[in-house]
């Protein structure tokens, strides 16, 4: 990733400055990191199994391993915006398991809808903020300990509409449809004959995505009392080990004509270079595919 | 620019120096003049003293003697020579005094001058009632004698019912300084205790209160802010405008409702009758903004001005900006209005409608070139006032103000991160009625009581990420995602405060020595639609809070040697909940109030005749702050809690100095620590606005040709920041998430900024021409305002603000 930096005007009030901007290239993965972490099945309740699968990639491509896995038992404070709390992050809240990994059974209760468990005579504790898809998510570790790597992915917990009247909760049951991975067929290279490039050259990566992977759900609204119906957005991923991409992320609702798809320029030298494609759906489905491009 | 100092009033607390004038009248006649030199008098200073050229006699009272009668009155003369405010000092008898009041307030001065610059003063004047030799005589009009007033006694700003520690600019000055582009309101941010403001910020940090602790009066009636969205503008013109008064704390008990100071905007009146044009106004252009003011007189007794402002920053510095900037730079869009009416009812009646009004849009954004953590902001908001006022000046010397005034608020904002969004309204309807009188009870004891009721409904709501507007001491950096967790509520709170209050004043010692102990007591309630969140199998359960606020103020000065001065004044002060903070979902609707401890001592000093010294140290302590619950799971509608803790301390040192009537310096430093204890935490952080050092160097000077130059050098530290200390890959949006060091444990860079004024004014038959360069940060250095990180959080630079930015402006009145 570029540390080189510039400047653009920017303005807070009047007071017009300067603000640093990078040459982020979030989609480059010039060092080993996790890039996307999957659960099979997408959706599961308490007690039940998830197999959970990491993405990991290095400059070389991805990186066979057996992570070691753990799930996070604190949740975030309210004022946190990362995706974890703190504690999990620097790893001081995290409890191994296995994989095929069972969800707790307080699940639902520490990062769900349900009511914390209360102590004594405590009052009612808050339970979790829903995300916007009304989902709440047991947040999963992947630790890598020979590369120093540490990540989190999010397991979409299955759990009882909390909250509703009887006729909603059953109209919910009834209607709601637990998530499914979204399926990713691979990665088309337009304007090319086969996965070889010359030095510099543009070409447009197209994501092959089945139109159906954007499924139709439910979601409770709280303020109305009323479940809504949605459809699933999907985000779509691009990462490259090299080359220059024109964005890292799009989205894609499956009613869209064109297929998700970014541009790509080779980098000026010959080279073997790898990527992928995540494609994640609002409630969290997590699926990839990878691409190799010879450059020559 | 002499006048500069002398209208920049620094409230002794003690007896002002006075002078006592003869008073010529048939069968009233005038006295000899009779100097009382007084203890905290400065030292004699180059000032033309007014000049009585209207004077009134004053009928003696039927049945009332024949013997000599004086009465002793302190008149405060405003710049245009007239009489704002009558005060009895040593009284006759309540007939005589009743008399003298009433014919005194009708005089006219040619106004105290410093160079050609009309200055306000405050004088003493001895209305002699002359022995009666039988038979009376019918009573004839008497013929106004010249007067002369000694330039040394002429009271250069101090008034007897100030406040310790205030500080006051009058607008006509306060505009010409440096660095603040012609905006006398924003000349604020240059006084004494004041936190250099951060880019974009529109509240003023008092030692290190939150800006929302201050709260801004104009004309007594409560604003939502003192400036502009983005902080560039106040919301009021400076031709609209008289005097700024600043109380950064230990104020009395005639205020409240706020934990830090406030800001009171006295607007401006409308034309006098002895003014030589019926009709008058004024107009200004700069780069900023444009404004629009006419005022004229209305029948015999009435005048009226109207004032209308919009901003143009798009049309001059948007030119500037390139095209593909343009998105992400907030060229505010703003406009405002003023009006004032004013009646003189009655010799001693006078009633004021007045109105405001201001509205802003900005959007903004962060840049990128990347499409991936594009972030946009968007905030309107505006507010309108409305205002009846009425004074009375009681023959006996009592003088009462009422103010009623309503209002409404509207703000609307909306964040958006990528694909989360945050949507935030409040609309708020307010008003309130505030009546204060003012009695002398004794030659040494003065009374002020007063009621002050304010009461609002607003109507709150918000959607999207919990996280969002942060709240203090939250940790983050600088265009961070708000995180996936969403909320929503709509909630309606009203809070009422009948606040009542009065204080003593003990004047002792010819003056020397002043006590005024007092007390406010304020029930408030606050009462909203729910107490728990929406749950449609629970029934919705409103909740009303009553808190009884009982608010000992005490203020103290005692003057051991002519030029000198030492003050104390402190108390306890609350603040009723922010509704913003009072939804069950993202705050807690059984917020109590905060409340605030204030000690200010201050000692003062005429080293030389061209040398004044002032040192000031304060401490603050506040308590029952609303602050984050800390806590991963708090009990349901507690998302914050009234239990975090504050405390400031420091001292600030200011040397004023004016060698010559025509050039000025101000030297201030002030150190200070802010600091805040959170809820379940032993420690103390520093506060985000916390700036430990803070140093100011002003400087003018007025040739008498009309051209003017300023300067202003400014110095102070940088806001805490939280270090990111490492990372974790985050794989549900593809990105890392930062992991935070000890909190504000680095700061911002240290804050320069240089900034030069030249302006030339000259009058003409037709009205008054000035024009200014006022130009900030001249070295054009890039002061960091924030830290800003990469996608990775492994390069890091920071947001700075202000290249140089010249401001040109033109100014015509008459």
């Amino acid at each position: 990733m570029s540390r080189s930096l510039s400047c653009l005007p920017l303005a807070l009030g009047l007071a017009m400055g300067c603000a640093p901007t990078f040459e982020d290239r979030p989609w480059r993965v010039d060092e080993a990191r996790v890039l996307a972490v999957a659960a099979t099945p997408a959706e599961a309740r308490p007690g039940e199994g998830v197999t959970l699968t990491a993405l990991v990639a290095d400059p070389d491509g991805e990186v066979p391993l057996a992570p070691q896995w753990t799930v996070c038992t604190q949740p975030r404070s309210i004022d946190e915006r990362t995706g974890v709390s703190r504690e999990c992050a620097l790893g001081t809240a995290l409890m191994p398991v296995g994989n095929p990994a069972f969800i707790p059974g307080g699940a639902c209760a520490l990062f769900g809808p349900n009511p914390p468990p209360v102590v004594g005579d405590e009052p009612p504790r808050r339970p979790a903020d829903p995300d916007p898809s009304g989902g709440y998510f047991l947040p999963v570790g992947v630790g890598v300990s020979s590369l120093e790597l540490q990540g989190f992915g999010f397991v979409r917990l299955r759990c009882d509409l909390a909250g509703a009247t009887r006729a909603v909760f059953d109209d919910w049951e009834q209607r709601y449809a637990s998530n499914l991975e979204p399926s990713v067929e691979g990665v088309s290279l337009l304007d090319v004959g086969g996965t070889s490039v010359g030095p510099g050259e543009t070409v447009t990566l197209e994501a092959v995505i089945d139109p159906s992977a954007a499924e139709p759900y439910v979601v409770y609204d709280a303020s109305l009392g009323a479940i809504v119906d949605r459809r699933e957005v999907l985000t779509v991923h691009w990462y490259v080990t090299d080359g220059e991409l024109d964005r890292g992320r799009q989205t894609w609702d499956g009613d869209d004509a064109s297929p998700p798809a970014v541009q790509w320029r080779a980098p000026e030298t010959e080279a073997s270079v790898a990527g992928w494609v995540v494609v994640v759906d609002d409630r969290g489905g997590t699926s990839w595919a990878s691409f190799a491009v010879e450059v020559r | 620019m002499s006048s500069l100092l002398a209208a920049w009033i620094v409230t002794r607390a003690l007896a002002p120096t006075v002078v006592e004038e003869p008073a010529p009248a048939e069968p009233v006649v005038a006295e000899p003049v009779v100097v009382e030199p007084l203890a905290a008098a400065p030292e004699p200073l180059p000032v033309v003293a007014p000049r009585l050229i209207t004077f009134v006699q004053a009928s003696r009272p039927p049945d009332s003697g024949t013997q000599s009668v004086a009465v002793l009155v302190s008149l405060d003369i405003d710049a245009q020579g007239r009489v704002q405010a009558v005060e009895l000092v040593e009284s006759g008898g309540d007939a005589f005094d009743a008399a003298a009041i009433a014919a005194v307030r009708q005089f006219e001065f040619e106004p105290a001058r410093e160079g050609n610059t009309p200055i306000a003063v405050q004088i003493r004047y001895r209305y002699v009632f002359d022995e009666l030799v039988p038979p009376v005589e019918p009573e004839l009009p008497a013929e106004p004698e010249p007067l002369t007033i000694d330039d040394a006694e002429v009271v250069r700003g101090p008034r007897i019912d100030a406040q310790p520690a205030q500080l006051e600019l009058a607008a006509a000055e306060a505009e010409r300084l440096a660095g603040v582009q012609g905006d006398a309101i924003k000349a604020a941010q240059t006084l004494g205790g004041v936190g250099r403001p951060a880019a974009g910020q529109q509240g003023l940090v008092i030692w290190g209160m939150s800006p929302t602790d201050t709260r801004t009066y104009v004309d007594e009636i409560p604003m939502p802010r003192a400036f502009h969205l983005g902080g560039t503008r106040s919301i009021l013109p400076s031709p609209m405008v008289d005097s700024v008064v600043l109380v950064p704390g230990g104020y009395g008990p005639a205020y409240g409702r706020s934990l830090g100071g406030y800001l009171d905007i006295r607007t401006r009146a409308p034309r006098s009758e002895d003014d030589p044009h019926r009709t008058g106004g004024y107009a200004r252009l700069d780069t900023i903004d444009a404004s629009l003011g006419v005022d004229t007189r209305v029948a015999e007794r009435g005048a009226v001005s109207l004032g209308v402002r919009r901003s143009i920053a798009r049309q001059t510095y948007g030119a500037l900006i390139p095209d593909s900037s343009v998105p992400l730079v907030p060229l505010p869009d703003s406009w405002d209005y003023q009006t004032k009416s004013v009646v003189q009812v009655s010799s001693r009646d006078e009633i004021e409608i007045l109105g405001f009004g201001a509205h802003d849009r900005v959007s903004r954004g962060i840049p990128s070139l990347t499409p991936d953590t594009r972030f946009s902001e968007r905030r309107q908001a505006g507010f309108h006032r409305l205002a009846l006022r009425v004074h009375r000046q009681h023959d006996s010397g009592r003088s009462v103000v009422f103010t009623g005034w309503a209002g409404l608020d509207d703000d609307q904002w909306s964040q958006q991160f990528d694909q989360v969004q945050a949507d935030s309204s409040a609309r708020a309807w307010r008003g309130g009625l505030r009546l204060r009188e003012h009695r002398r009870l004794a030659s040494f004891l003065v009374l002020r009581w007063g009621i002050d009721l304010e009461v609002d409904h607003t109507v709150s709501a918000r959607s999207g990420a919990v996280t969002l507007p942060p709240h203090e001491g939250d940790l983050q950096v600088f265009g961070q995602p708000p995180g996936d967790r969403v909320g929503d509520d709509t909630w309606t709170t009203i809070r009422a405060g009948l606040g009542t209050y009065s204080s003593l004043r003990f004047e002792l010692w010819s003056d020397r020595l002043t006590l005024e102990p007092g007390l406010r007591l304020e029930p408030m309630v606050v009462a909203g639609d729910r107490i728990m969140p929406v749950r449609p199998i629970e029934p919705e359960i409103g909740f009303t809070e009553v808190d009884v606020a009982v608010d000992p103020r005490l203020e103290l000065g005692i003057a051991p040697a002519k030029g000198w001065s030492l003050r104390a004044a402190g108390g306890r002060y609350r603040r009723a909940p922010d509704p913003a903070n009072l939804s069950p979902i993202f705050g807690n609707p059984r917020l109590a109030p905060a409340q605030a401890l204030h000690a200010i001592v201050g000692v003062e000093g005429q080293v030389t005749p061209w040398l004044e010294l002032v040192l000031t140290g304060v401490w603050l302590r506040a308590y029952d702050l609303s602050a984050r619950a800390n806590e991963p799971t708090p009990p349901v509608a507690q998302a914050l809690v009234s239990a975090g803790d504050g405390r400031s301390y420091g001292g600030q040192a200011t040397a004023r100095i004016e060698p010559t009537a025509a050039v000025f310096t101000w030297l201030t430093y002030a150190w200070s620590r802010a600091e805040r204890r959170d809820p379940g935490s032993t420690g103390w952080r520093p506060f985000d606005f916390d700036q430990t050092h803070v140093a100011q160097a002003l400087a003018g000077w007025r040739h008498r040709s009309g051209v003017e130059l300023g300067g202003r050098v400014s110095l102070a530290s940088g806001n805490p920041r939280t270090p990111v200390v490492g990372i974790v890959a985050n794989a549900r949006h593809g990105g890392f998430d930062p992991i935070f060091g000890e909190q504000g444990s680095e700061r911002l860079p240290l804050y320069f900024a240089a900034s030069g004024r030249i302006a030339w004014a000259r009058s003409f038959a037709w009205g008054d021409l000035r024009t200014w360069l006022d130009v900030q940060n001249l070295t054009s250095r890039r002061n960091a305002e924030e830290v800003f990180y990469s996608s990775d959080y492994g390069s890091r630079g920071y947001v700075t603000g202000l290249p140089i930015l010249p401001s040109l402006g033109i100014e015509v009145r008459r």
